[in-house]
C-alpha cells in the first residue's frame, strides 16, 4: 500500500522536476513524461482502490506516520493515511487528471511553454495528491496552499495577456484570505489539543478535549472559512470566474473537478468535529451560493463563465449537503460532479478549440459539426439537471436535496436551505439548457467561425466519451459508494455521543418520527453535546453505525424524497420548457435584457460584488498602505532628519557662540592685552632718561593729588 | 579542531590585510583572493555543521584565554579588569554563524561587478566579515562590543562610497542610528560588569544574575538598554527608517549582508543578553515586544505595498518579516522561540535572494522602478522562474522554508497572545498582496518594448543564487535539520524565563 501511494504521489511530482529543467530539450515538449507519470498514478490508485474495496469494509484504514519534525520543543508527524473516501478521491482527482492530459495535448498543440504546461499540470496532480493523502491538518494545509500555487500558474498561463495576469493574482488573494480563516482554525485545533493528525484529533473532540463547544464551532467555522475561499463560496467566490482565464482543460481540472472541490473533501474530513452550529453556517453559505451563483450564470455569454458559475453554485450544494448533514449527498456529488462538470468543461474546450470563441453568441448549430462533443456535452447537462436514473447527477442532487428538504421541514426556521438550492435546480437546468440551445442548436449565428468549425481529435474526444460513460454509469457505483464512504471513526464518536451526530440523526430519522427528530433536532441546537442522559437511546441508536446505508434503507426516508423526485421533475421541465420558449425560438437576448433591464444589470455585473470589493477592500487598502508610506516618509523621517536637523542648528549655534562669544572673549582678553602690550611697548623704550622724566611726571601727579 | 571559530573569525581579516598587499591593479587578482578567504569560513562552517553535538543546550567549540587582565585601583573599591578572550556557540548562535559564511562567500561572487578602488572594497568587506562572525561566537560582553563595532565602520564605508546617489545621508543615518544603540548598549554592559563583581562572561551573568538582587532591581533599566541598542539594529519601529535608506543606496552584497546577517544581530543580541540575564524584565516586557513585532508585520507590509522602488519594497519586506522573528520572541514558548530563530535563518537566505535578484535586473537596466517594468518573463524566463520561487519563499508558502519559521511563530504564539496572533496573519496576507502585486507588475502582462533586449541571468549570477535555493527549497520540505540544531538551546532558555 506504501509502494503504491508513493507511486501516486511521487512519480507526478518527479515528472514536474523533469519538465522543469529538460522539458525544452525532451521531444514534444516532454508531454510523455507528465502523461506517462499520471498513467503510473492512475495503475497506483487503480490498484489501492481495489485492495480498499475489494474488502467491503467501510471502516477501512491504512495509515503510515513518519517523524517529521521532532524536536525537545514539540513534535509534528506527518503521514498518509487511506480511507474508503481516500480511494475514491484518489481515483477521482487522478482520473480525470489523466483524460485533461490526454485532452491537452491536443488542445494544447502549439502553444509556447507546453512542456511547462505540463509541468504545471504534474505539480498540480502532486499537489492534489498530497492533501488527499495526508492523514493530518497540516499536511493537508501544505497541499492546500501548493494547489493554490498550480492554479496560480495554471491561471496565468497565458500571462502575457493582461487579464490572465490579473486573475492569476486574484485568485492566490482570494485564497490566501480563506487560507487565513483555515490556519486560525488549525492552530486552534493544535493549541486546544497539541495534535493535528486527524485520527486523534476526531478522537480528542469526541473525548471531549475541547475547553467547550463554542470553541469548536469557531475551529470548525474557521477552517471552514478556507474551504470557502478554495471552492469559491460565497463571498469569497469571485476568483473562479476569473480564473477562466487559463487554459480550459485546466478551468475543468483544476477549477471544476477536483482542486475546488478540496474544500468539500475538507468539509468531509472535518466532519465528525463540526458541531452543529458550525454545520448550519456551513449549509447556509453553500444554500445562498447555490442561488446566487446560478442567477449569475442565467446572463453570461462566455460559455466558460456560464459553467465556472455553474461550478460555484453546484460546489453550493455540496456543502448544503454536509451542512444538513448529508455525508454521502455531499462527498457524493463532489465525485458525481468531477465526471460531468469536467466533461462540460473538455466540451466547452473542444468547441472553443473548433471556434475559437468563448462568446456563445458567435457560435450555433454546432451539434451538425461536433456531433461527439454534442452528445458527451448533452449527457453531461443531463447529469447536471439532475436527469432521473440514467444519469449519476440524480442520485447526487436528489439525495442532497431530500436531505435538505427533511432538515427544512423540521426545522422551518431554517426553511431557506431547502428553497434556496431548490430554486436553484430550475435555475441550473434553465441556464443550461440555454447555453446548449445557443451553442449547438439553430442557425449558426458566424458563418465563418462555424464553416471553420471541425471535431478534434482522438485525444480530445476519447476524454469526452469516457466521462459521458462514467457520467452514465452513476447507477452502478452510487451504492458500493454509499455503502462504503462513511464518515471516519464514526463509531468511537458515537459512543461520545458528539453533537453532531444527534443533529444529522435527527435529520434522518426525522422523516419518520417526527417528535422524536423535532426533539434530537432541538437538542442538537441547544447543549446537546453533554446532556448525555435525556439522549440515551439516540446514543444506543448511535452504535449500531448510525450512518449505515442499511439504516437509511430501512428508514426510508422517502415521503421527503419522494416529494423532492417529484419536484426535481418539475424542476428539470420547467427549466427546459422556459429555455427553450425563450431560447430556441431565437428571441434575441437583447429584448430580454430590455424586459427585465434592473435585474438584468445587476445579474450581468454579478451583484457588483467585485465593485464593492474594489470599493470596500481594495482601495482603503491602498490608501492605507499610501498613507503609512507617507507617515514614514514624512513623520519618522521627518523627526530624525528634524532631529538631525536640530542638532546640526544646535552645533552651528554652539559653533558660532564658540567662534563670536567664548572665542570672543578670549580674543577680546588677547586684543586688550595686546592694546595694552602696543602701549606699553612705546613707553618701555628701555631708556633711562625717559623712566626717569615718567618718574617725575608720576610724582607731579601724585603730589598734585596729594595736595588737592 | 581545536580553534575552528578563532580560524573562521580572523582567517577574512588575514585575507583583507593580504589584499591590501597586493599590488595595485590586479583587480581579477584581487576578486579571487577574496573568494578564496571567504571560503575558508565556509568549509570551516560545515565542520562546525557536522561536528555540533544536536539536542543539547551547551555551549561548543569552546575557546577561552584570558586577554586583558589588571586591577584597576577606583579609590574606595577595587575592581580587577578582566577581558577574556571567550568564544563559542551553542544552539542560538550556530545557524547564524553558518549562515554569515555562506553569504559572505556569495556576496563575494555577487560583487563581481565591483570596479571601484577594488582592494579596499574587498578588503573592507572581509573585516566586515571578520566583525560579524565574531559577534556571534564571542561570549565575554566587551569582546562582543569589540566585534560589534568592527562591524559597524566597514559598514559605513561600503555604504558610503560603493552606494547610490544618497550613499552620504544613508551611511551617516546608518552609523549614527548604530552608534546611539551600541553606546546605550555599552553603558548597560559596564553596568552589568560592576554588577557581576568584575566578569564580562556573558555565560556567568545569565547564570548569576538573575539571582542578584541589584541586577533584579536595575533589570528593567538594563533591559531596556540593552533592547535599545538592540531594536535599532532589528530594526523595530519606529527606529527603522535608517533600514529602507541604507539598503536603497547600499551595493547589492551590502545590501544582502545587512538583510542576511546585520537585522539578525538585534533579535541575536536581545536573546543572548536580554532574555537570560534579565528573565524578569523579559517577561514584564514581552506584552508589549509582541505588539511591537505586531506593528512590524503589519506597517512593514503596508509600507512595502506602497514602494515603487524595487529594493525599497524588499527593504521593508524586511522590516514586516523581522516582525515575525519578535512576536515569536516575546511568546516565549519553546514552539514560538525556536520558529523565530528559524525565521531569522529562513529570512536571512530568503531576503538575499531578494536583494541578490534585485541586483541583477538593476545591473541591466539601472533603475527599480517596478511601474516601469513589465512582462519581464516572456524576456527572461528562468531570472522569472528564479524570482518567483523567492517570492513564494518570501510570502511563506508551504514547501518552502519560509513558511516553517511562520507557521512555529504562530502557533507558539497563539496561547500567548491570541489577539496579537490573529492580527500577525493578516501579514501573509498583505505580504502575498505586495509580493504577487509586485510579479504582476514586473514579469507579467505584455512584454515593455523598452527590454526587448534584455538578457537573461548569467552563469554567475546562477551560481550566487543557487545555494540559497537549495536551502531555501530543502528547509521547506524538511525542516529538521535546522530545528534540532536549535531546538535545545531555545528550550533551555525559555524554560529559564518562564
Amino acid at each position: 500500500m506504501l509502494t503504491a501511494a508513493l507511486i501516486c504521489l511521487l512519480v507526478p511530482l518527479a515528472a514536474f522536476v523533469v519538465q522543469l529543467f529538460l522539458g525544452t530539450r525532451l521531444p514534444r515538449g516532454g508531454d510523455f513524461v507528465s502523461v506517462g507519470a499520471i498513467g503510473a498514478s492512475l495503475l497506483a490508485a487503480c490498484w489501492i482502490f481495489w485492495q480498499v474495496m475489494a474488502g467491503g469494509e467501510p471502516g477501512y484504514q491504512w495509515s503510515m506516520v513518519f517523524r517529521w519534525v521532532e524536536v525537545e520543543g514539540f513534535t509534528i508527524p506527518m503521514g498518509l493515511a487511506i480511507d474508503t473516501l481516500t480511494a475514491w478521491m484518489l481515483l477521482v482527482v487522478v482520473g480525470v487528471s489523466f483524460l485533461v492530459h490526454v485532452f491537452s495535448i491536443g488542445y494544447m498543440h502549439g502553444e509556447d511553454r507546453y512542456h511547462l504546461y505540463f509541468g504545471y499540470l504534474s505539480l498540480f496532480s502532486f499537489s492534489m495528491l498530497w492533501l488527499v493523502l495526508s492523514d493530518n491538518l497540516l499536511g493537508i494545509f501544505v497541499g492546500w496552499e501548493l494547489v493554490g500555487v498550480s492554479s496560480y500558474l495554471l491561471i496565468g498561463f497565458f500571462f502575457p495577456k493582461r487579464s490572465a495576469a490579473l486573475a492569476c493574482k486574484k485568485a492566490f488573494l482570494t485564497n490566501r484570505v480563506g487560507d487565513l480563516g483555515m490556519w486560525l482554525g488549525i492552530m486552534l485545533v493544535w493549541k486546544e489539543l497539541g495534535v493535528l493528525r486527524l485520527e486523534q484529533v476526531y478522537h480528542h473532540v469526541g473525548a471531549g478535549a475541547f475547553s467547550s463547544e463554542a470553541t469548536l464551532t469557531i475551529a470548525g467555522v474557521l477552517l471552514f472559512v478556507g474551504a470557502v475561499g478554495k471552492s469559491a463560496q460565497l463571498p469569497l467566490h469571485v476568483w473562479l470566474p476569473d480564473a477562466m482565464e487559463g487554459p480550459t482543460p485546466v478551468s475543468a481540472l483544476i477549477h471544476a473537478a477536483t482542486m475546488v472541490a478540496a474544500g468539500v473533501y475538507l468539509v468531509g474530513r472535518l466532519f465528525p468535529i463540526l458541531t452543529p452550529d458550525a454545520l448550519l453556517v456551513i449549509a447556509y453559505v453553500g444554500a445562498l451560493t447555490a442561488f446566487f451563483a446560478a442567477t449569475i450564470a442565467i446572463v453570461q455569454d462566455d460559455i466558460k463563465r456560464v459553467l465556472a458559475y455553474s461550478t460555484v453554485s453546484q460546489l453550493g450544494y455540496m456543502m448544503v449537503g454536509l451542512g444538513v448533514g448529508s455525508y454521502f449527498g455531499g462527498l457524493f456529488h463532489l465525485t458525481t460532479h468531477a465526471a460531468f462538470k469536467a466533461c462540460l468543461f473538455l466540451g466547452s474546450g473542444s468547441v472553443i478549440h473548433a471556434v475559437h470563441t468563448q462568446n456563445i453568441w458567435e457560435m450555433g448549430g454546432l451539434r451538425k459539426k461536433m456531433p461527439i462533443t454534442f452528445a458527451t456535452w448533452v449527457i453531461s447537462t443531463a447529469a447536471i439537471s439532475g436527469f432521473p436514473v440514467l444519469t449519476n447527477g440524480f442520485f447526487s442532487k436528489e439525495r442532497i436535496l431530500g436531505d435538505a428538504m427533511g432538515f427544512g421541514l423540521h426545522l422551518p426556521q431554517h426553511f431557506l436551505i431547502f428553497a434556496l438550492p431548490m430554486v436553484a435546480a430550475v435555475i441550473t437546468v434553465f441556464y443550461m439548457t440555454r447555453v446548449t440551445i445557443v451553442t449547438f442548436f439553430g442557425e449558426p449565428r458566424d458563418r465563418e467561425k462555424y464553416e471553420h468549425a471541425h471535431e478534434g481529435g482522438f485525444e480530445i474526444t476519447a476524454p469526452l466519451m469516457v466521462l459521458s460513460a462514467i457520467t452514465l454509469l452513476g447507477f452502478a457505483y452510487a451504492g458500493p459508494f454509499e455503502r462504503m464512504v462513511t464518515p471516519p471513526s464514526s463509531t468511537d464518536y458515537a459512543a461520545e455521543q458528539f453533537a453532531a451526530f444527534h443533529y444529522g440523526e435527527s435529520l434522518r430519522t426525522g422523516a419518520l418520527d417526527e417528535s422524536h427528530g423535532a426533539h434530537a433536532a432541538e437538542a442538537g441546537r441547544g447543549e446537546a453535546a453533554h446532556e448525555e442522559p435525556a439522549h440515551a437511546e439516540t446514543g444506543a441508536e448511535h452504535h449500531e453505525a448510525p450512518w449505515g446505508p442499511h439504516r437509511v434503507d430501512a428508514h426510508s426516508l422517502h415521503t421527503g424524497h419522494r416529494a423532492v423526485l417529484y419536484l426535481s421533475l418539475l424542476a428539470l421541465i420547467l427549466g427546459v420548457a422556459l429555455a427553450t420558449l425563450i431560447y430556441h425560438r431565437k428571441r434575441s437576448q437583447e429584448a430580454l435584457a430590455r424586459r427585465f433591464s434592473g435585474t438584468w444589470r445587476v445579474l450581468y455585473n454579478k451583484y457588483f460584488v467585485d465593485e464593492a470589493y474594489q470599493a470596500g477592500v481594495v482601495n482603503p487598502l491602498l490608501w492605507l498602505n499610501r498613507l503609512s508610506a507617507a507617515f514614514d516618509r514624512v513623520v519618522i523621517d521627518g523627526a530624525v532628519n528634524g532631529s538631525a536637523t536640530l542638532t546640526r542648528a544646535l552645533s552651528s549655534g554652539s559653533g558660532w557662540s564658540d567662534l563670536r562669544i567664548i572665542d570672543g572673549i578670549v580674543n577680546g582678553i588677547a586684543s586688550v592685552t595686546q592694546v595694552f602690550g602696543a602701549a606699553f611697548r612705546r613707553v618701555e623704550t628701555g631708556r633711562i632718561q625717559h623712566y626717569f622724566a615718567f618718574f617725575l611726571a608720576g610724582t607731579l601727579v601724585l603730589m598734585l593729588i596729594r595736595v588737592y | 579542531m581545536g580553534n575552528t571559530l578563532t580560524l573562521m573569525t580572523f582567517v577574512p581579516l588575514i585575507g583583507a590585510l593580504v589584499i591590501l598587499l597586493l599590488p595595485r591593479g590586479r583587480d581579477e587578482l584581487v576578486r579571487w583572493v577574496a573568494l578564496a578567504v571567504t571560503a575558508v569560513p565556509l568549509v570551516l562552517a560545515f565542520q562546525v555543521w557536522s561536528g555540533f553535538e544536536r539536542g543539547t543546550s551547551e555551549i561548543q567549540f569552546v575557546e577561552r584565554a584570558s586577554w586583558i587582565s589588571l586591577t584597576a585601583d577606583l579609590g574606595a573599591q577595587e575592581i580587577p579588569l578582566n577581558i577574556e578572550y571567550y568564544m563559542g556557540i551553542d544552539g542560538l548562535s550556530v545557524s547564524m554563524v553558518l549562515l554569515t559564511a555562506l553569504l559572505s562567500v556569495l556576496c563575494v561572487i555577487a560583487s563581481w561587478g565591483i570596479t571601484k578602488w577594488v582592494r579596499a572594497y574587498f578588503a573592507l568587506f572581509l573585516l566586515l566579515e571578520t566583525g560579524m562572525i565574531g559577534v556571534f561566537c564571542a561570549l565575554d560582553f566587551f569582546l562582543f562590543y569589540v566585534f560589534w563595532e568592527v562591524m559597524l565602520l566597514p559598514m559605513y564605508f561600503l555604504i558610503g562610497i560603493w552606494g547610490g546617489p544618497r550613499k552620504e545621508y544613508a551611511a551617516i543615518k546608518f552609523f549614527l542610528y548604530t552608534l546611539v544603540g551600541s553606546v546605550v548598549m555599552l553603558l548597560a554592559g559596564l553596568a552589568m560588569y560592576y554588577l557581576m563583581g568584575g566578569s564580562f562572561d556573558i555565560i556567568e551573568m545569565a547564570r548569576i544574575l538573575p539571582n542578584n538582587p541589584d541586577a533584579v532591581a536595575l533589570g528593567k533599566v538594563l533591559y531596556l538598554a540593552l533592547f535599545l541598542g538592540f531594536a535599532i539594529k532589528i530594526p523595530l519601529f519606529p527606529f527603522h527608517t535608517w533600514l529602507p535608506d541604507a539598503h536603497v543606496e547600499a551595493p547589492t552584497a551590502v545590501s544582502v549582508i545587512l538583510a542576511g546577517v546585520l537585522l539578525k544581530m538585534g533579535t541575536y543580541g536581545i536573546l543572548r543578553f536580554c532574555y537570560p540575564i534579565f528573565p524578569e524584565a523579559t517577561q514584564w516586557f514581552a506584552p508589549t515586544l509582541a505588539v511591537l513585532g505586531v506593528v512590524n508585520i503589519i506597517y512593514g507590509a503596508m509600507c512595502a505595498m506602497a514602494q515603487t522602488d524595487f529594493k525599497k519594497l524588499v527593504a521593508y519586506s524586511s522590516i514586516s518579516h523581522m516582525g515575525f522573528v519578535c512576536l515569536g520572541m516575546a511568546a516565549l514558548t519553546p514552539q514560538a522561540v525556536s520558529g523565530a530563530v528559524m525565521q531569522m535563518f529562513n529570512h536571512g537566505t530568503i531576503t538575499a535572494m531578494l536583494f541578490l535578484l534585485v541586483g541583477v535586473i538593476y545591473d541591466r537596466v539601472h533603475h527599480r522602478d517596478i511601474e516601469r517594468f513589465g512582462g519581464l518573463r516572456l524576456q527572461t524566463p528562468i531570472y522569472a522562474g528564479i524570482v518567483m520561487v523567492a517570492f513564494f519563499a518570501a510570502l511563506g508558502l508551504p514547501g518552502l522554508s519560509g513558511f516553517w519559521g511562520e507557521a512555529f511563530v504562530f502557533m507558539g504564539s497563539l496561547p500567548s497572545f491570541p489577539k496579537a496572533t490573529m492580527l500577525a496573519l493578516l501579514g501573509i496576507v498583505l505580504g502575498a498582496g505586495y509580493i504577487l502585486w509586485t510579479y504582476e507588475r514586473v514579469f507579467l502582462g505584455p512584454l515593455n518594448e523598452a527590454y526587448s533586449d534584455l538578457k537573461d541571468i548569467s552563469p554567475r549570477e546562477i551560481v550566487s543564487l543557487a545555494p540559497l535555493m537549495v536551502i531555501v527549497v530543502y528547509l521547506g520540505v524538511y525542516p529538521q535539520p535546522l530545528l534540532e540544531l536549535l531546538d535545545a538551546t531555545l528550550v533551555d532558555l525559555v524554560r529559564g524565563i518562564v
